[in-house]
C-alpha cells in the first residue's frame, strides 16, 4: 500500500537525519597554530555578505565556516532559546542582548583576545548589553542614533526636537518606529523627561497617555527599513523619527528632498555586534571571527555598504573624508550624551505600555 | 443545464424546444455578464499587485512605488550573484518538490479515512488535522524545536537539518491537502461506486478508475497548494532548519535592508514566472486530445449551460 | 433525477467484512496520524505545559500556575484587541463568501473549458513572498497610489483619500485579496460533487434563483464552507503581518499581541497560554459551523 511506502520512506529520513548531523565537527585547536575547523555563525545576513567576510575566509582557509540567518535579535533568541546551538551569534543590544545574557545564552568574553579592543570607542565599551554585572558579552561592531527624517519639500523648516513629531500641524503625516524601547524613550524626551532610559512606573504610563493623546499625529507605525524608506518616499508621511542611513539611502535613489536632523533632547543610539554562544565548541576560531569583525578593513567595509558609524575609531583615519561624513564615522568621538537604546529592568512594563498605544488605535 | 457525462448514468431524453422568449434571452444574458463580471473582478484583484510588483522588478528604485525612474535588471543580477540566496533556493525546491507527492497520498488518505468510514475516533482525528491547519506556524515551529532537542527515549536528541524541516512541513502541510479533498469527498454518489464493483471491479479498480478522476481538480489544486505552501514556509523552516535554511529565511533575514526589497521583489517575480510556466506546460501535456473524448486525467466534463 | 447521497461505502460482507470495516480506517490513517501525533501533538503538549508555568524573560518562578491564563481573560487589552479582530476577521471573511461563493459556482458549473485555466489562475495567483505582495497593495491603496490617483483623475475626488491605506479598510481588503484563493477552492471542491441537473429541477419545480441559492446550493456547498472557515477565518486571527504593514494605527490584531508575546516579550508561558485560548476558541467556531452544516442538511 502507497502508505506504508511512504512510512519506510519517511521512517528512513528520521533515521539518517537522526544518525548523520549536518554540523558534526567541532575540533577544537588548543590555543596553538591557526584556528580550524567548523565555525557557525548565526547572524542577520549581511554579516556574512559576500563582500565582507570574504577577507576572513580567504585568510583562515582551515575554518569551514557555516552561515544561519535569522530576521531579528528577538527571532534569534526565541531560537537559541529553545536549543539551536552555534557559535558566534549576532547580536544588538537595543533588540535583545540583555535577553540573551539573562537567559544563559552568551557566554563572558575574554576582551584580552580581542586585538583591537582598545581602539573601540569608550562610550560602546559602557552600553549595558556589551557589558553586563561587570563582564562582557558582546563585542560592539556597528552602530548608529536615530534622529528626525523630514520631507524638506512639505516640512519647510527644519526640525529640531522630538516634540516636532508630535506637533498638530503634522497631524496624519508623522510616523514612530514600533519599537517599544525607541518609541517610549522618544516620547518621554519630548514631553521633557531628561533621563529616558530609567523611566518609574509612574513616568512610564505618562509616556503612555502622551502618546496616546497625541496619536492622531501618527499615520502608521514603521517597523523596517524598506517600510519608512517607502513611507518617505512614497509620500505618506512628512516626519519621522528614523535613522541617517534610511535618509541616505533614499538621497542615493534620487529623493533628494529627505533629509535627516538630530533631536536636541538627545541620541539614541542603536549599538550591535557579535558573542560567543554558551553552546560554541570552536572558541578559537569564534575569537578570530571576532577579531576580524573588530578590525577596521572590515568594518570600512560596512561603513561604505551600510553607512553604519562604526565602533573602531582607525575607521575615521582609513575612510575617504565624503564617507566619514555620510556615516557620521567620526560622531562617536563626540558622543557626550547619548541615549543607549537598551532594555532597563523593568521593560516588560514599556512593552505593555507600548501594546496599549498600539491597541489604542 | 449541467450535464454529468458518465456512462453508468443515461441522459434524459431532451424535447424538442423552441427558442425561448426574449424575456429569458435577456435574463441569460444578464446572468452571462454577472458571471463574466466576477471572473474579472477576481482576477483584477489578485493579478494587479502582481503585474504592479513585476513591473517594479525591473525599475531602478528600491522603493516600491510609482513613477518609474528608469529600467534595470541589475536586481535580477544581484539575487543570483547572492550565493546564500541559491543556496536558500535551491533547498527549498528540493523540499518542496519531495513533500508535495507525500503531502497528496497522506491527505487523500486521511480525507478518505475521515469522510466514507465510520469509527470511534473520528472526530478526534479530524479536530487533530484541522488543529494543525489552525495552530499558528510560529507556536509549530517554536515546539517542534523544543521537541527536537528534547532527549527522547528512542531517537535522542534530533539534529537539526533540511530533514527535520522537510518533516515539519509535510506534518503542516498534508492537513490542507486532507481539507481541500474531504471537501470534495463530503457528498460524493456512491451510485457509481456501486454500479463499478457491481460490473466485477475490485475496490482497488473501483477507487482508481471512478473515484480519482473526479478528484482530478482537487488533487491538482491541492499539489500546487502543497508546494507553495511549502515553499514558502517560513517559521517552521527558520526554527527548525538549524544550520539549514531555505528561501524564505533567506528572504527575511535579507529584508532587514531597505535595499534589499527590490532583489526579493525580483527573485519572487523570477520564481512565480517558473511555476506559472511549469504548471501550465503540465495543462498542455495533460491536457485530453479533442478526438479522444475521454474524460482524460484532467477534464472532468462539467458542462455549459 | 439523480439522487446525491451521503451514502455508506458498499458493505464489506460477513464475519471478515467486519474485521475489514474496523481495520480500514488504521490501515488509511496510521501514517498520517502518527506523523501528525509525534510532531505535532507531542510539541503541542509542550507547549501546553509551558502554558501553564512562568516562562518568561521577567519571570521564572518555577511551579504550574494559571497566571497565564488569568492575565489573558482579565487584561483589557486582550478584550479589546480580540473585539477589534473579530470584526476585522468577520468582515474579511464575509466579503470573502460573498465573492468566493459565486466564484466558486461559475467556476464549478459555468465556465466550461475556462475551468481548468480559471482553478489555475486562483491557486498560482497566491505564490509570491507576501511582504512583497503587501506592498504592491500599499502602492495602489496610499496617498499617492493608483487607485487615488485614477479617482483624481475620473474627477471623482479631488483630494488623496486617506483612509484606504493605514485602516481597517486596508487591513480587510488585503486580508481579503490574500486569503480568497483558500476560500474559493474548498468550496468549489465541494461544489464539484454536486449534480448540476438539481438546479434545473429546482427551476423547474418554480424556485427563484435565491430560493435555488438558499435550499439546494448552500446546503450542498455546506462542507466546502465548512472547510472554508476552517482554513481562512481562524488563521485570520492569528494574522500580524499584512496589520502591521497596511493597518497603520488601526492595524493591532491578536496576531500581533500573540507575536509580541512570544518574540518581543520572551513571555513564552502567556503567548502560549493565548494561542490555547485561541484554539480552544476556534474548535467552539468548528463545532458551531459543523453542526450548522449538518442542519441544513438535514432540511433538504
Amino acid at each position: 500500500m502507497r502508505g506504508r511506502i511512504t512510512a519506510l520512506v519517511l521512517v528512513a529520513a528520521m533515521a539518517a537525519g537522526c544518525g548523520g548531523g549536518s554540523s558534526s565537527d567541532g575540533s577544537q585547536a588548543v590555543s596553538s597554530g591557526p584556528p580550524s575547523g567548523t565555525l557557525r555563525l548565526f547572524a542577520y545576513s549581511d554579516g556574512f555578505a559576500k563582500g565582507l567576510i570574504k577577507p576572513f575566509t580567504d585568510a583562515n582557509p582551515q575554518v569551514k565556516l557555516e552561515t544561519t540567518p535569522f530576521d531579528s535579535v528577538s527571532a534569534a533568541t526565541a531560537k537559541l532559546r529553545a536549543g539551536y546551538d552555534t557559535d558566534v551569534v549576532n547580536s544588538c543590544v537595543e533588540e535583545g542582548t540583555i535577553n540573551q545574557v539573562k537567559l544563559g545564552l552568551l557566554q563572558p568574553i575574554d576582551t584580552s583576545r580581542i586585538k583591537d579592543w582598545d581602539k573601540i570607542y569608550p562610550t560602546f565599551k559602557k552600553l549595558p548589553g556589551v557589558i553586563v554585572d561587570g563582564k562582557v558579552y558582546m563585542i560592539p561592531i556597528d552602530s548608529g542614533v536615530t534622529g528626525l527624517m523630514y520631507n524638506s519639500d512639505v516640512v519647510t523648516t527644519t526640525p529640531t526636537s522630538w516634540a516636532d513629531l508630535f506637533d498638530p500641524s503634522h497631524k496624519d503625516q508623522a510616523t514612530i518606529e514600533d519599537n517599544p524601547e525607541v518609541a517610549m524613550q522618544v516620547g518621554a524626551l519630548a514631553m521633557g523627561i531628561t533621563d529616558p532610559v530609567n523611566l518609574t512606573e509612574d513616568q512610564i504610563n505618562q509616556v503612555k497617555d502622551y502618546l496616546i493623546e497625541h496619536r492622531d499625529n501618527f499615520r502608521t507605525y514603521w517597523s523596517s527599513d524598506a517600510d519608512i524608506q517607502n513611507l518617505m518616499a512614497q509620500g505618506e508621511v512628512s516626519i519621522a523619527e528614523g535613522y541617517p542611513g534610511n535618509v541616505n539611502d533614499l538621497n542615493k535613489d534620487g529623493e533628494d528632498n529627505i533629509k535627516f536632523s538630530l533631536a536636541k533632547e538627545g541620541q539614541i543610539v542603536w549599538t550591535c555586534g557579535y558573542g560567543i554562544s554558551s553552546s560554541a565548541t570552536n572558541i578559537d576560531a569564534a575569537y578570530a571571527l571576532l577579531n576580524y569583525y573588530t578590525s577596521a578593513k572590515a568594518q570600512l567595509y560596512e561603513a561604505s555598504r551600510w553607512n553604519y558609524t562604526m565602533t573602531n575609531e582607525d575607521v575615521a583615519k582609513i575612510a575617504p573624508a565624503k564617507l566619514v561624513e555620510e556615516a557620521r564615522l567620526d560622531a562617536p568621538a563626540h558622543f557626550g550624551n547619548i541615549i543607549p537604546a537598551s532594555p532597563p529592568p523593568n521593560f516588560d512594563l514599556w512593552i505593555k505600555a507600548w501594546n496599549e498605544v498600539k491597541a489604542a488605535g | 443545464m449541467s450535464v454529468v457525462g458518465h456512462p453508468a448514468r443515461a441522459l434524459p431524453a431532451q424535447a424538442a424546444r423552441t427558442a425561448p422568449p426574449a424575456s429569458i434571452r435577456a435574463g441569460r444574458i444578464t446572468r452571462r455578464t454577472l458571471e463574466i463580471g466576477i471572473v474579472v473582478f477576481m482576477l483584477a484583484m489578485l493579478y494587479l499587485p502582481l503585474l504592479l510588483l513585476a513591473a517594479f522588478s525591473f525599475n531602478d528604485s528600491i522603493i516600491l512605488s510609482l513613477p518609474f525612474k528608469g529600467f534595470t535588471t541589475r536586481w535580477y543580477t544581484e539575487a543570483f550573484d547572492d550565493p546564500r540566496m541559491r543556496t536558500g533556493l535551491t533547498n527549498s525546491i528540493w523540499i518542496a518538490t519531495i513533500i508535495t507527492p507525500i503531502c497528496l497520498v497522506l491527505g487523500t488518505l486521511t480525507a478518505f479515512a475521515l469522510t466514507r468510514m465510520r469509527f470511534l475516533m473520528r472526530g478526534g482525528v479530524a479536530a487533530v488535522v484541522g488543529a494543525a491547519l489552525v495552530v499558528p506556524w510560529l507556536v509549530i515551529g517554536i515546539s517542534a524545536l523544543l521537541f527536537f532537542n528534547d532527549d527522547l527515549p528512542l531517537v535522542g536528541q534530533t539534529d537539526l537539518s533540511l530533514w527535520t524541516v522537510g518533516i515539519m512541513h509535510v506534518v503542516c502541510t498534508f492537513p490542507l491537502v486532507a481539507a481541500i479533498v474531504s471537501a470534495r469527498l463530503a457528498r460524493f454518489d456512491r451510485t457509481q461506486e456501486e454500479a463499478a464493483i457491481d460490473l466485477g471491479a475490485s475496490q482497488a479498480q473501483m477507487l482508481r478508475r471512478v473515484v480519482l478522476p473526479h478528484l482530478t481538480p482537487a488533487l491538482v489544486a491541492s499539489a500546487i497548494f502543497a508546494y507553495m505552501w511549502s515553499f514558502n514556509n517560513f517559521e517552521i523552516s527558520y526554527f527548525v532548519g538549524g544550520p539549514d535554511y531555505t528561501f524564505p529565511v533567506w528572504a527575511f533575514s535579507t529584508l532587514r535592508h531597505g535595499q534589499n526589497l527590490p532583489i526579493v521583489n525580483a527573485i519572487s517575480t523570477v520564481i512565480s514566472l517558473v511555476q506559472v510556466l511549469l504548471v501550465f506546460i503540465a495543462w498542455r501535456i495533460a491536457r485530453p486530445r479533442p478526438d479522444r473524448g475521454d474524460a482524460g486525467g484532467f477534464m472532468p466534463m462539467g458542462g455549459v449551460g | 433525477m439523480a439522487v446525491v447521497a451521503a451514502a455508506a461505502p458498499p458493505r464489506a460482507r460477513g464475519k471478515r467484512g467486519i474485521l475489514r470495516r474496523s481495520l480500514r480506517p488504521l490501515a488509511y490513517l496510521w501514517c498520517p496520524t502518527g506523523l501528525l501525533i509525534l510532531f505535532f501533538l507531542v510539541p503541542m503538549v509542550i507547549m501546553l505545559k509551558i502554558s501553564f508555568h512562568h516562562e518568561s524573560l521577567y519571570d521564572f518562578r518555577t511551579g504550574w500556575t494559571f497566571d497565564n491564563y488569568r492575565e489573558i481573560i482579565t487584561d483589557p487589552i486582550y478584550r479589546r484587541v480580540a473585539l477589534d479582530t473579530f470584526w476585522i476577521a468577520s468582515a474579511a471573511m464575509i466579503i470573502q463568501l460573498a465573492i468566493g461563493l459565486p466564484l466558486a459556482y461559475v467556476m464549478a458549473f459555468r465556465a466550461g473549458r475556462f475551468e481548468l485555466p480559471l482553478l489555475l489562475a486562483l491557486v498560482l495567483a497566491d505564490e509570491l513572498n507576501p511582504i512583497v505582495r503587501i506592498y504592491a497593495w500599499r502602492q495602489l491603496l496610499g496617498r499617492e497610489g493608483l487607485i487615488n490617483d485614477a479617482l483624481q483623475w475620473l474627477h471623482i475626488t479631488n483630494a488623496p483619500v486617506d483612509w484606504l491605506l493605514f485602516s481597517k479598510f486596508a487591513v480587510i481588503v488585503v486580508l481579503s485579496t490574500s486569503w480568497l484563493t483558500y476560500t474559493v477552492i474548498p468550496i468549489y471542491a465541494a461544489m464539484k460533487a454536486i449534480d448540476g441537473r438539481l438546479f434545473e429541477s429546482a427551476v423547474d419545480l418554480g424556485a427563484g434563483w435565491f430560493t435555488t441559492f438558499r435550499r439546494v446550493l448552500l446546503p450542498l456547498a455546506a462542507p466546502g464552507i465548512f472547510v472554508a472557515l476552517i482554513l481562512v477565518y481562524i488563521p485570520l486571527f492569528s494574522e500580524f503581518a499584512t496589520p502591521a504593514l497596511v493597518g497603520g494605527r488601526s492595524g493591532y490584531m491578536l496576531g500581533s499581541l500573540a507575536n509580541s508575546l512570544i518574540l518581543e516579550q520572551g513571555d513564552w508561558g502567556a503567548g502560549a497560554a493565548l494561542n490555547f485560548l485561541l484554539l480552544a476558541a476556534s474548535a467552539l467556531v468548528a463545532l458551531l459551523a459543523y453542526y450548522l452544516s449538518k442542519l441544513n442538511t438535514l432540511e433538504t
